[in-house]
């Protein structure tokens, strides 16, 4: 279970976790000029995402893509303005197309791409980060690179029905698991014992920082940059990392400008991932979290609110999270149109 | 490893003051080097170290004590000179130097070195290549740690070569081959076989598309334990060649090594750097007639499966992993037949398993609406739940089957 089959009205995490990236993009504009770009993603059947873009940050230029062709054509009904455009392609045909796909699009030379490969089986993670690598290869300086998969140990046993007694045991063989999909490009201090939600997260962003090392060697004049390394988990715990493209000599300037050190979903390293914590929320509990949750301290905000367990969520451990944020927290309202 | 020095420090020996003189640090040719040299090595001469000095920057310091305690120093003025005269060694006083091993420090840095030094996942990169090629002399108990600091320096933990056995199904199983023997004064180990299960017919599919496995597939070479080729899948290993098919996908379970050994490092075939096989040397032409012959028969086992995907599962029990040293006493336990072109060589030749089915039955392929697909499994196995478009059509065929063979009414 990715959590592909929840509807996205009910992924509080995915939501934050795509606000976050918005934000994210808005600070980047701050370096670059986003208006000129193109943004491909797959967007599923709401577009949500392309949605936000194209609102907040005034993109026309959208392309969307799935595999089904009975969701493309759903995507073509819900696309937020005409200009959007929806075909029917795998991921790993966007990939290696990508420069035919802009110009049979019509966005032929934009000023960068932003392109959101949002990963849910957890089976192919090997084909992911190959993708994410070849990807690289063909973009350009400035363009944004956001993936999202799967990084919950439970989902690297090919068979779970196979009898296994211990965590050791099957920790082993969950790392024999990624071991057979990604391990030349897994880092050398990964063990079984890193096989768990905590840990899991870290390896596999590793993971993808080898295969950026190698589209963009030590010697070459552009990296890929990871700027926001996230974990939640809606259903499944999923990871996603946002990175760009710059060139080595302007890697300090762009991040200056980006005002990163500032930023709560700032990832320095690869190693830096933030572990987002949404409970569910009424709007009497989010209204008062709003207004106290800034300046007021967490033990006043719990006694405040009268209980310290959110369904199962510890209030204290989510109020730090909650801060960094809250504006991004989605309002769900059930209304009869 | 760091930005701005490397360092590299042994507790090995150290080099004797005389080789020092002769050999290691002396340009050129040099005179009468042939006697002295520690048996069943690669290096001959010091040239890697110095070459490895040139690459990695300007200034060096190498520092060592055996017999009697020395210093080398590398200047950029030296290096820039055009007739590269020997360098003056500088001999320590007594209890300078405190272990018997050898430093090398190179400062001044070249760019690309900087830039790559740096970078901690291109230390990662290097850590795992020192894993692969240093693997057996690692698994013997040789230490190397690798860090930006000596503090961070963490050992590395080699990369090992493992074959699959199974216990016996069907009047065979699943085991190493095996050659050993002697050929031009080198001594010849050869083991081959699968490091993992075949890939059944889905995942076959999905590879052609887009590699999504980790491929170890290919042959290794080792000279005197040292890797020089890892896991190769060309014509260098003889994939390609003869009768052998080109490596594909439906090939990735086959893997194998070669371990050529010899007191007399020139017999071995390896290319000056000695980095490479010298594929045009005798002793390796027919070490490959060898890797050929098992690369052959464990292809013809994979094809012979490919058609009956379903029973593959069967074929792996009981399967456990067989490390080298393993590999080697199963070697030394074993009954190895003589090899008519090959005198000085023999060989264990595994019984694969061989799918009962192979004369009886054919394989049926053919393609049909997605639409149809879906109905149908509908109707045979219920609602929900995703059937596999193979398991369809052989509900199909066997429903078929049985409807044509009752008696009719």
């Amino acid at each position: 279970m990715s959590g592909a089959s929840l509807p996205y009205h009910l992924r509080p995490h995915k939501a934050v976790d795509r606000r976050i990236f918005i934000d994210l993009l808005s600070r980047i504009e701050r370096w670059r000029p986003l208006t000129d770009y193109v943004y491909l993603s797959m967007g599923a059947y709401p577009l949500e995402d392309h949605k936000l873009i194209h609102r907040v940050l005034g993109i026309n230029r959208l392309i969307a893509f799935d595999m089904e062709g009975a969701v493309v054509a759903r995507q073509r009904f819900n696309r937020p303005v005409s200009s959007c455009h929806c075909i029917e392609k795998t991921s790993g045909e966007v990939v290696s197309e990508i420069d035919r796909i802009l110009d049979s699009c019509g966005f032929a030379a934009p000023d960068g791409v932003i392109v959101w490969l949002d990963y849910t089986d957890p089976k192919k993670l090997g084909e992911q980060i190959r993708e994410f690598e070849s990807l690289l290869d063909r973009l350009s300086m400035g363009d944004v690179v956001r993936v999202t998969v799967n990084a919950h140990p439970r989902e690297l046993i090919e068979s779970p029905s196979e009898k296994l007694t211990t965590a050791e045991e099957k920790r082993a063989k969950q790392f024999q698991g990624l071991q057979g999909r990604i391990k030349e490009f897994m880092p050398s201090w990964a063990t079984a014992d890193d096989m768990t939600a905590d840990n899991l997260p870290r390896v596999i962003s590793e993971s993808f920082a080898a295969a950026a090392l190698r589209a963009f060697p030590v010697t070459s004049k552009r990296t890929f940059r990871p700027l926001s390394i996230v974990r939640y988990a809606d259903v499944s715990q999923m990871l996603s990392i946002t990175g760009v493209i710059a060139d080595r000599a302007d890697e300090g300037h762009m991040l200056s400008q980006l005002g990163m050190e500032k930023w709560p979903f700032s990832s320095d390293t690869w190693s830096i991932i933030h572990k987002l914590v949404v409970p569910d929320l009424t709007l009497r509990e989010r209204l008062f979290l709003e207004r106290e949750v800034v300046a007021t301290p967490a033990e006043d905000i719990i006694k405040g609110l009268g209980f310290d367990d959110a369904g199962g969520i510890s209030v204290a451990n989510f109020i730090e999270n909650y801060r960094s944020y809250y504006r991004f927290y989605p309002t769900l309202l059930t209304a009869e149109l | 490893m760091a930005a701005d020095h490397f360092q590299i420090v042994d507790n090995c020996g150290g080099i004797p003051i005389d080789t020092a003189k002769k050999y290691a640090f002396a340009m050129g040719k040099p005179e009468g080097a042939s006697a002295d040299r520690p048996p069943a090595a690669v290096g001959m001469y010091g040239i890697g170290m110095k070459r490895a000095i040139f690459k990695l920057g300007t200034e060096a310091l190498v520092e060592s004590l055996n017999d009697t305690g020395f210093s080398v120093e590398f200047t950029a003025e030296w290096m820039s000179t055009e007739g590269w005269d020997n360098l003056p060694i500088r001999e320590l006083p007594d209890g300078k130097l405190s272990t018997k091993g050898t430093s090398i420090t190179v400062m001044e840095l070249n760019e690309e070195v900087k830039a790559a030094f740096s970078s901690g996942g291109w230390i990662d990169e290097f850590k795992k290549v020192v894993a692969q090629h240093y693997s057996i002399i690692l698994s013997k108990g040789f230490s190397v740690f690798v860090g930006k600091t000596v503090e961070e320096a963490l050992p590395i933990t080699p990369e090992p070569f493992l074959l699959l056995q199974t216990s016996e199904v069907s009047g065979g199983r699943i085991e190493p081959y095996i050659y050993k023997g002697k050929m031009e004064g080198v001594d010849v180990e050869i083991y081959a076989g699968l490091y993992r299960a075949l890939l059944t017919a889905e995942e076959a599919d999905r590879e052609e598309e887009t590699r999504g496995v980790t491929d170890e597939a290919g042959w290794t070479v080792a000279c005197n334990d040292r890797v020089v080729i890892w896991k190769d899948k060309t014509r260098l290993t003889g994939w390609g060649e003869a009768n052998v098919p080109n490596y594909h996908g439906q090939f990735i379970a086959i893997t194998g090594i070669v371990l050529l050994r010899s007191d007399d490092p020139s017999k071995l075939p390896l290319t000056t750097t000695k980095r490479g096989i010298d594929a045009a040397s005798n002793v390796y032409s027919e070490a490959k007639d060898l890797m050929r012959e098992a690369t052959k028969s464990l292809t013809s086992f994979t094809n012979k499966w490919k058609k009956f995907p379903e029973k593959l599962e069967t074929i792996y029990q009981a399967s456990e992993y067989v490390d080298l040293p393993k590999l080697r006493a199963i070697a030394a336990a074993t009954q190895l037949t003589a090899m008519r072109k090959q005198p000085t060589v023999s060989k264990y030749e595994p019984q694969y398993p061989i799918p009962a089915e192979e004369k009886t039955h054919v394989v049926v392929r053919f393609e049909a609406p997605k639409a149809d697909i879906s109905f149908l499994g509908e109707t045979y196995f219920g609602e929900g739940g995703s059937v596999k478009p193979g398991d369809v059509g052989r509900e199909a065929f066997d429903r078929a089957i049985k409807d044509a063979r009752s008696p009719k009414r």
